[in-house]
């Protein structure tokens, strides 16, 4: 039977690795839930989405699957039409063609083909993008194959389809339908082809006219250019309060004080917003919060890296921020540095990472965007890395060893305890002991070393391997493409790519334009954070409102206006201190008055006396450096954050402190409409409404007790929604 | 028109795309919606009829001896056998150590499986091990609790089983952090976020002032006082008006309401209060830290809580006959039999039974799955300090309650109780089993920090134990 009526093959003949491997793959056989399951299900393991052909041929062999004396009979023919029982219900129909590719298959004697049969070469979908109208909901795919002997088919039908929400659905036949409006992004996978495309639904909103603004910069160009397309207008532009306190935190996790505040309001100069964007980003504050930034994917934690070293590696970070290291320069001394970790910093990385597939991970989450861990047991299911791939990137990574110099660790039984100096060396792989060798999980064997890339020339010197495969990931378009990314992220709320460090084929920005120019703009600049931090800050899309006045505005995913988010840990207990001039002590050894600029995170996650703000930093995510992956800092809010908040020992420390600026403003004699507004000004960078002040004074003046209610009316502040959330 | 992939697939499929979570990802690494934010959806993959409404989780921190209590070798040579006696218990398939005399009554209300085993042999990876049902990635003394280990089983739970009633907790652990040398893994929630933390309380229940620290304000604060903060606290987001177009306020609002609705609300607090257990009960538990803490066990499951975990002692101990752990070395002139007799056995025969009795007397045994184990066994052979080191090969754990069938053995280990001779059970089998009882399927899934779609047990349940 031709699966690929009505073109005609070459032969007649059902194909294994072509029809047969379509079949477990459309029929969900070989999906993760079921028997492509590492464990198999019912003592029946097929690979993961058919990327091992030779091995589920093997594995059809056995247990009555397949029966060439009686074809019928076969288990693979029974199970799936629920001819007998299967937990995996009925996959489909006897009859339906899915049925009689396997049972032609079988009769033909199942042979396996996979070395004569022409392999698949590519898919492709189309098309790439799409908008539809409603009541317009539904669009027909096609996806077409092609193969090494230059053969061209419609695999529509045969495809497995899955959306990135729930908004849109594929049928089984290939039609893209939408239940509401929005963007999805649609995954087609056939045999070991992967392909994507984008779609997106609106309402005709006939009449529609774009009423933002024009253009500040390119940035703007392809937002607005998007947002014209999905038929948005944006948010207005925000007022000068908010836009002072939201780019004093996205810059510097530094809150405005009240005076410069009210003093950016009242300024008249039109340019007065780009001249603070530039103050802020000459503000040592700036060098101190991205630092912290690049310490949570550097592993900047002292278990491993000591106190002496966190400090060392800290500072190294900060001043190349400070002095504006291009980050392609600072990528590569990280990648390549060896030597004593107290005398070259970024020799850090490689104490930090002590294992070839910690390192290998690391550089490419890091530094490519590129989350590989998946294919350490099996190929990548949806990036193009093989596990061969895998263990020979690894492998380059292998014989970095440790002269340890000293190690004074308290504990003699915690072999990941460090405290001393070590010296990170490069040795040659044949000199590792064959005990420790990294060794492919397959053929037992250590991997030849190379680049990540299957077509990659060879590395050209072992002894240099660091420093070419530092070159290959600077050279790489995801390099750039994840940094823009991640501070386009940082300053926005809300990333191009999501996850942040999640970039591949298959995981299209949102807006594939404004991505293209991010990085075009970062790379042309020297790879200058501050160049992208300056346009991103500019721009009118960064200074929308978060508000989007009804419906008036659009969504926060098309950036029609600010997004709304929860501040990280330091920057929200920070703040609450600065805004009440309150002081903090922080269990660390420098005893850090503000979180943003502590180094590394002992007194909050290693410490068994973290002190009151380590717990607090700790309840509001801030990571241990664990991982290297932006996604361990968490940003949810939870019940326990809540507690903290209302009851909790750290706003009620703050607020009662004698001296604190509620205590102040009282011995200067200030009245309480003064105060109140200085509170306003202090905690919310804003002034109160006619409406709050009436309130506040209200409160004041029927209290006994004249600090308590300025310590309410400051709790309240210090809870507003807009205190710990972006806006 | 669906795809015609099996029911089961599509069902986590539809089920992990409404779990509710920031920034997770659906199984071919998809983002999920942030809009799509349902309820909390209970995963449904296999939909399994609960046995347990609650699980009582006693870990018993440093391994106690099976050879000595719960499957004992009268005849076996004398280096093997345990010194202590063993008795007819109230099922005739099992006698175990003479020093649980009233446990020996209850015997008929659990199961026991004498067959547990795996190849730690360090308390941190056995004990990761055993609060989670998956293997750590190595046999590490100090095993780093590192975001990638698996969850507690009470925050598996909390994700995929929450409790129905949002006023009350669904995991709840107290009152020590375990920890040998660094802290040991599989107490919290790990890559599934600190919103399915247990709410952990580190207080000693057997105190006066025993109570839940978020529901206790400070002193300079009364109910009234934070409620009139909460006032001016509305009067301000009601002029930013991100309450009205944001979700994220929302949701955080949520939180606000919540926590005023538990201070005010006398119920969560009240289920913390053992004061309001009568003197005579709270003797029968024994006024100790962890007695105290079986009898709080009681209180949460029958307030609602689905799972409690009660820590023995919060060191691995065996040193002392005053407390800490199970784990009995004769390290530092000390000797085992002493201290096991002077101390964790009278608390064990005092504190099991009493817990399996007032479980039974308020109708809620067939419904409360208790589980009573260590982290391992310990060596069958008695080492030159009188003594037993550690033993994963085979040791022995108690199940009562939930479900599960009472007065039953399974499992026979070899004549030494060294090695399992039939029906051997992993750890992650027991887990497999424990979600069993709780209504979860086994193999549903959860997601690390990179997404990787993960089977929150990979063993299988142990049917021959469920009633």
């Amino acid at each position: 039977m031709c699966l690929f009526a009505p073109c005609v093959l070459v032969s007649e003949e059902t194909s294994f690795s072509r029809d047969v491997m379509t079949v477990l793959s459309k029929a969900g056989c070989n999906a993760g839930a079921c028997h492509g399951n590492q464990n198999g299900k019912g003592g029946f393991k097929l690979s993961l989405w058919g990327e091992n052909p030779k091995s589920d041929f093997k594995a059809l062999q056995s247990g009555g699957r397949v029966n060439i004396d009686e074809p019928a009979a076969s288990k693979v023919l029974l199970k799936p039409t629920l001819q007998v029982k299967h937990e995996g219900k009925k996959r489909f129909e006897t009859g339906s063609s899915e049925y009689r590719i396997l049972l032609d298959w079988i009769r033909a004697g199942a042979a396996e083909d996979s070395n004569e049969a022409p392999h698949l070469e590519s898919i492709s979908v189309s098309p790439g993008v799409a908008m539809l109208t409603t009541p317009g909901n539904s669009l027909a795919l096609k996806v077409t194959a092609t193969f090494s002997d230059g053969e061209q088919l419609d695999v529509t039908r045969w495809t497995v389809y899955e959306t990135s929400n729930l908004i849109a659905e594929v049928t089984a036949a290939g039609v893209l339908e939408f239940a509401q409006t929005g963007e999805t992004t649609v995954f087609a996978r056939y045999l070991s082809g992967r392909a994507s495309m984008r779609a997106g639904m609106i309402h005709p909103r006939k009449g529609y006219r774009w009423s933002g603004p024009a253009p500040a910069n390119t940035i703007d160009k392809h937002v607005f250019s998007k947002l014209k397309q999905f038929k948005e207008n944006p948010a207005a532009s925000c007022d000068d309060a908010t836009f002072m306190r939201r780019a004093c935190l996205d810059i510097t996790g530094t809150l405005p004080n009240p005076r410069e505040a009210k003093a950016f309001v009242d300024e008249r100069d039109p340019g007065k917003r780009a001249r603070l964007i530039e103050r802020l980003l000459a503000s040592p504050e700036y060098a101190e919060f991205w630092a912290l930034k690049w310490a949570d994917l550097l592993r900047v934690e002292e278990k491993t890296l000591d106190a002496k070293g966190v400090e060392i590696f800290y500072n190294w970070i900060r001043e190349g921020l400070a002095t504006g290291k291009p980050l392609d320069v600072f990528a590569h001394e990280v990648l390549s540095a060896t030597g004593s970790t107290y005398g070259n910093p970024p020799a850090n990385f490689y104490r930090a990472l002590r294992f070839p597939i910690d390192r290998a991970e690391a550089a490419a989450q890091v530094f490519l965007g590129s989350r590989l861990k998946c294919a350490r047991c099996h190929d990548h299911p949806f990036e193009d890395v093989r596990q061969d791939d895998y263990y020979r990137f690894a492998a380059l990574f292998d014989g970095i060893d440790y002269e340890i110099v000293e190690n004074k660790r308290k504990d003699k039984f915690d072999k990941h305890q460090f405290r001393g100096e070590q010296k990170v060396k490069l040795v040659a792989l044949e000199k590792l002991d064959p005990k420790i060798v990294l060794k492919h999980p397959r053929t037992k064997k250590p991997p030849k070393p190379g680049l990540l890339d299957r077509d990659a020339p060879p590395l050209a010197s072992m002894n240099r391997r660091l420093e070419e495969m530092a070159q290959w990931v600077l050279s790489h378009p995801n390099f750039a493409r994840v940094q823009a990314n991640r501070i386009w992220f940082h300053m926005t709320g809300r990333a191009l790519i999501d996850p942040v460090d999640d970039v591949r084929d298959t995981n299209p920005a949102s807006n594939p334009a404004l991505m293209e120019t991010l990085e075009h703009e970062l790379r042309d600049s020297g790879y200058d954070p501050r160049h992208l931090i300056r346009l991103i800050a500019n721009s009118r899309t960064y200074q929308f409102s978060a508000d989007p006045r009804g419906d008036a505005a659009g969504s926060e995913e098309n950036f029609a206006r600010a997004t709304v988010r929860r501040y990280p840990a330091e920057v929200i207990i920070d703040a609450a201190h600065r805004s009440l001039a309150g002081p903090i002590e922080f269990a660390d050894t420098h005893k850090s008055t503000r979180s943003v600029g502590m180094p590394g995170v002992e007194s909050v996650h290693l410490s068994r006396n973290p002190g009151y703000g380590g717990r607090f930093l700790k309840l509001f995510g801030k990571p241990a450096r664990l991982t290297s992956s932006d996604a361990e800092r968490n940003d949810e809010t939870t019940l326990a954050q809540v507690f903290e908040l209302t009851g909790g020992e750290t706003l009620n420390r703050l607020l009662r402190q004698d001296n604190n600026r509620i205590g102040r403003q009282i011995k200067e004699g200030n009245g309480d409409s003064e105060i109140v507004d200085t509170l306003y000004w202090a905690i919310l960078t804003r002034a109160p409404s006619a409406n709050e002040n009436t309130a506040m004074l209200k409160h004041l003046s029927a209290a006994g007790d004249r600090r308590g209610a300025l310590e309410d009316v400051a709790w309240g502040l210090l809870n507003a929604k807009e205190f710990i959330l972006r806006r | 028109m669906r795809d015609p992939s099996c029911q089961s697939f599509r069902e986590t499929t539809i089920a992990r795309r409404t779990l509710l979570r920031a920034g997770g990802m659906g199984l071919l690494g998809m983002t999920m919606p942030k809009l799509l934010r349902a309820s909390e959806a209970t995963v449904a993959n296999l939909k399994i009829a609960p046995r347990a409404k609650s699980v009582i989780f006693l870990f018993q921190w440093g391994g106690p001896s099976q050879i000595d209590i719960l499957d004992m070798k009268p005849d076996a040579p004398k280096e093997y056998r345990s010194p202590h006696g063993q008795i007819r218990t109230s099922c005739p398939d099992i006698e175990i150590c003479e020093h649980l005399p009233r446990m020996a009554r209850y015997m008929d209300k659990c199961t026991v499986i004498r067959t547990l085993h795996h190849t730690m042999k360090n308390h941190n990876s056995a004990g990761y091990y055993a609060l989670s049902g998956h293997a750590p990635p190595s046999d590490d003394q100090r095993l780093r609790d590192l975001p990638d280990l698996y969850p507690a089983y009470g925050s598996v739970v909390s994700k995929l089983s929450a409790n129905e009633d949002r006023g009350m907790p669904t995991f709840v652990s107290y009152p020590h952090v375990i920890a040998d040398g660094s802290r040991t893994p599989g107490q919290h929630a790990s890559f599934l976020g600190k919103k399915f933390d247990p709410l952990f309380i580190p207080h000693d229940p057997n105190e006066a002032d025993f109570r839940l620290p978020e529901l206790s304000l400070p002193g300079n604060l009364t109910l009234d006082r934070v409620q009139a903060r909460r006032g001016l606290q509305q009067i301000i987001d009601a002029q930013s008006r991100l309450l009205e177009f944001s979700e994220q306020a929302r949701g955080l609002d949520d939180y606000y309401k919540n926590v005023m609705a538990m201070l005010n609300s006398p119920r969560v607090r009240e289920a913390f209060d053992l004061s309001k257990e009568p003197s005579w009960l709270r003797e029968r538990y024994g006024r100790t830290t962890y007695g105290q803490g079986c009898l709080l066990a009681r209180r949460l499951a029958e307030a609602g809580v689905k799972f409690s975990t009660c820590y023995f002692a919060n060191s691995i101990g065996g040193r002392s006959k005053t407390s800490g752990g199970w784990d009995t070395h004769g390290f530092d002139n000390t000797r085992m039999y002493p201290i096991v007799e002077a101390y964790h056995l009278p608390v064990t025969d005092q504190t099991l039974p009493t817990l399996l009795e007032d479980l039974e007397q308020r109708g809620m045994l067939d419904e409360t799955l208790v589980v009573w184990m260590g982290e391992f066994g310990r060596t069958p052979k008695i080492n030159k300090n009188a003594s037993r080191d550690h033993w994963p090969n085979c040791y022995s754990v108690l199940l009562a309650g939930g479900g599960v069938k009472g007065g039953f053995v399974h499992g026979k280990s070899d004549k030494h109780a060294a090695e399992p001779a039939e029906d051997g059970v992993t750890p992650e089998d027991l887990a497999a089993t424990i979600y069993y009882l709780l209504g979860i399927d086994p193999k549903a899934l959860i997601y690390d920090t990179q997404d990787r779609p993960l089977m929150i047990s990979s063993g299988e349940p142990v049917m021959e134990v469920v009633a």
